[in-house]
């Protein structure tokens, strides 16, 4: 019987079956999905509204911009399997009107995701994704707790996008933040994949883009083991900083990476929008090798 | 008014590591000239609304030390 937690704001159950794995694991695709679903969710549960409602003091559609997302499994996504039930749960605080941010659980019998996610509202600019501008819900009522200060989920993220820290750290494990890379590769978006309804880069795909890349080089580097096949994650710290146009390519660039532990691979990272060099996200991954 | 306003906006920037402000220049812009981004301008609203129960932003977005300050007086008026 997984436990539960009886005070979640939002509560879901899943069947991990193919549509839900990716490579003999959980699909990391997916779990960002579900988890930016519910926190989506919990927001319009919060302001009494749904989401084609929800729109600014002058009446444009506001949409939930992910700022930073950031999960930890227990082992990793490897050690959830075919079949197994999970139940995922979150709860909601804001900070101000704009701010939202959440905790979300993924249990399964034998493992643990802790998620934590923040957003803010944007409207769009209707021709150029680069642009969105931030704005705030204009609803009636607004039953989401407030936070007295900004939380320091928050406080890290303008800290690391200032570069003001050298370093994020995560219990023992310290990321390098910085802008020089040892290894640069090239992403051409995949349109029917990489964007979301409303033709924007899609917050899961972030995260997916960079494993491509990261793959890349790590394959160059040992070709004789996989890395998608033997290097599940851990630990993914997403700090989202701008958007895309669909024809846009997304530069990687590996800033650092180190085994830290045996079969513990810490990796910092950046994405870049090529045709003007504008850091579209910071990734900090902790990858735990198969076995 | 204008010394809290100096304080709140000097608050923010120490968090961000920008430098203080001595006086409040109208015409400063939150972007540009302080350096706020997304997250710090959410915390100056916060601040704004819990000390001068003013929110800043319910007439539309602010851009700059300007705004702030009419937008505090308005909400004193009202």
């Amino acid at each position: 019987m997984i436990e539960t937690k009886k005070e979640f704001d939002l509560k879901r159950s899943f069947v991990v079956n193919m549509p839900q794995m990716a490579i003999e694991a959980l699909s990391e695709n997916w779990l960002f999905k579900e988890i930016g679903n519910l926190h989506w969710d919990m927001i319009c549960d919060g302001l009494h509204t749904s989401s084609f409602n929800l729109k600014n003091d002058t009446g444009s559609r506001l949409y939930a911009t992910f700022v930073r997302i950031r999960i930890c499994a227990d082992n990793s996504i490897k050690s959830f399997t075919e079949n197994e039930n999970v139940v995922m749960g979150g709860n909601m605080q804001r900070f101000g009107n704009s701010m939202y941010l959440s905790n979300i659980s993924f249990s399964s019998e034998n493992e643990t995701v802790k998620a934590e996610l923040m957003t803010t509202f944007s409207i769009r600019d209707k021709v150029d994704n680069t642009k969105l501008a931030k704005s705030e819900p204009n609803v009636e009522k607004n039953s989401i707790p407030t936070a007295d200060k900004l939380p320091p989920f928050g406080n890290e993220y303008r800290l690391v996008k200032k570069t003001v820290l050298k370093t994020l750290k995560y219990g023992n494990f310290e990321f390098k933040v910085g802008d020089e890379n040892i290894y640069t590769t090239d992403y051409t978006l995949n349109p029917f994949y990489d964007l979301n309804g409303v033709n924007l880069l899609y917050f899961a795909a972030y995260p997916i883009i960079n494993d491509v890349c990261e793959a890349r080089f790590f394959n160059e580097r040992n070709p004789d083991v996989r890395w998608e096949q033997n290097w599940y994650t851990k630990y993914k710290d997403v700090l989202y900083y701008a958007n895309c146009n669909i024809f846009d390519i997304i530069t990687y660039e590996l800033v650092d990476f180190e085994e830290v532990e045996d079969g513990l691979m810490k990796v910092s990272s950046i994405l870049r929008r090529k045709s003007d060099q504008v850091i579209i996200a910071r990734i900090f991954t902790l990858k735990k090798r198969n076995g | 008014m204008d010394d809290k306003l100096l304080e709140i906006l000097n608050s923010v920037l120490a968090d961000i590591g920008v430098d203080e402000l001595t006086s409040l220049d109208p015409n400063l812009t939150l972007r540009e000239d302080l350096e706020l981004d997304s997250i710090s301008l959410v915390e100056l609203t916060v601040k704004l609304d819990n000390t001068f129960n003013a929110n800043v932003n319910e007439a539309g977005m602010i851009a700059t030390i300007g705004d702030i300050q009419n937008r505090i007086k308005e909400a004193s008026k009202s």
